[in-house]
């Protein structure tokens, strides 16, 4: 009964202000795991997350919730929440050319591919800000039963230069 | 990442079922972690906090030794809530729903289960939608079972009141 995290697509981009990765969920995998081993961004900015509908269009409504838990090394914990938004923010915290380690982070995403159920992600990042370590705890969930086939990340400003991962989960 | 992950067991639930066993007879103790995740679950009854304990050659330690400590983080307004409980016995979740939309996700890692000499521990992340109180919430933080003596060989999931009705649950052993 072997099983595996299974590299299912990939994309990188360089100094982009949106990157894709389409036609990456189908109904292989239930639980799929997102990975962003590094983002370097040209301004400190989050990488937000937005899914991609059945038609290849990346859905922008406002049928997003998000929570983050922000763990930072030399402060007091932030908590950030927000419904009906445009995205679900962070799947990597901050992630500037600070000391030129950008961040990384990762995001399982559940039941993408069914049209029945809302999409959920659970996940965590870290990056530096300034020279400060910072952690990020992410859950969120695109609140409309449909089907969805990939995922574009997308920085809250400038641009970055990245390479997605997504694994299915088998 | 990838090639770290072995399934060992999935269960999945269509029909109605009081409790799920994870390890038992599919225990395989030569991993040092197991990650388990569990998607898509809903309770027969509304309002429901997943409860979860550590199983000893496969029957559920049911004793009051069950420490915890998570942060809820939640889209609620009034803002994230510290969780902390001790002499417990189960570890557990936020509640769940039943309701349009409503299910709960969580990824879970397991360390020192094969142990007799040492506590065994959980971390836990989860994030379920709540449809009444219109919130997506979910535990972040970990657990410990103090208890020693005998290998831990597994984990149950059951929910206080009423049964599981949907869900899948699958255990992976992460390879060395």
């Amino acid at each position: 009964m072997a099983g595996n995290l299974e590299l299912v697509k990939s994309a990188s981009g360089t100094s982009v202000s949106s990157l894709s990765v389409t036609d990456c969920f189908s109904a292989d995998y239930d639980v799929y795991f997102v990975e962003v081993a590094k983002s370097l961004n040209s301004v400190e900015a989050n990488l937000d997350i937005r899914f991609i509908d059945s038609g290849g269009s990346i859905i922008a409504d406002s049928e997003y919730d998000y929570a983050t838990l922000q763990l930072n090394s030399n402060t007091t914990f932030g908590e950030r929440q927000s419904t009906g938004t445009t995205n679900i923010s962070r799947l990597v915290v901050f992630g500037g050319d600070e000391l030129k380690t950008g961040g990384t982070g990762y995001a399982y995403v559940f039941n993408p591919y069914d049209s029945s159920s809302y999409t959920f992600t659970q996940g965590a990042s870290q990056s530096i800000q300034g020279t400060t370590f910072v952690g990020d705890k992410q859950i969120g969930i695109h609140k409309s039963a449909e089907q969805i086939t990939g995922i574009a990340l997308i920085p809250s400003g400038g641009t970055t230069t990245l390479t997605i991962n997504v694994y299915g989960v088998k | 990442m990838a090639g770290s992950l072995i399934k060992l067991e999935e269960v999945t639930v269509s029909s109605s079922t009081a409790s799920v066993t994870l390890g038992d007879s599919d225990w395989d103790s030569s991993y040092d972690v197991y990650m388990v995740q569990y998607s898509n679950v809903v309770p027969v009854t509304d309002n429901q906090e997943v409860r979860m304990r550590f199983t000893e050659g496969g029957t559920p330690n049911t004793s009051a030794n069950y420490d915890y400590a998570y942060k809820i983080i939640e889209t609620l307004a009034a803002g994230f809530e510290v969780f902390p409980a001790t002499n417990q016995t189960y570890f557990r979740g936020v509640r769940y729903g039943n309701n349009t939309g409503e299910a709960g996700n969580a990824t879970l890692y397991l360390f020192n289960m094969n142990s007799t000499t040492e506590y065994a521990f959980y971390t836990l992340e989860e994030n379920a939608y709540i449809n009444g109180a219109a919130t997506i919430a979910g535990c972040t933080g970990g657990g410990v079972l103090t208890v020693t003596g005998t290998a831990r060989d597994g984990i149950e999931f059951s929910f206080p009141s009423g049964n599981i009705d949907s869900g899948t649950f699958t255990l992976y052993g992460l390879k060395k």
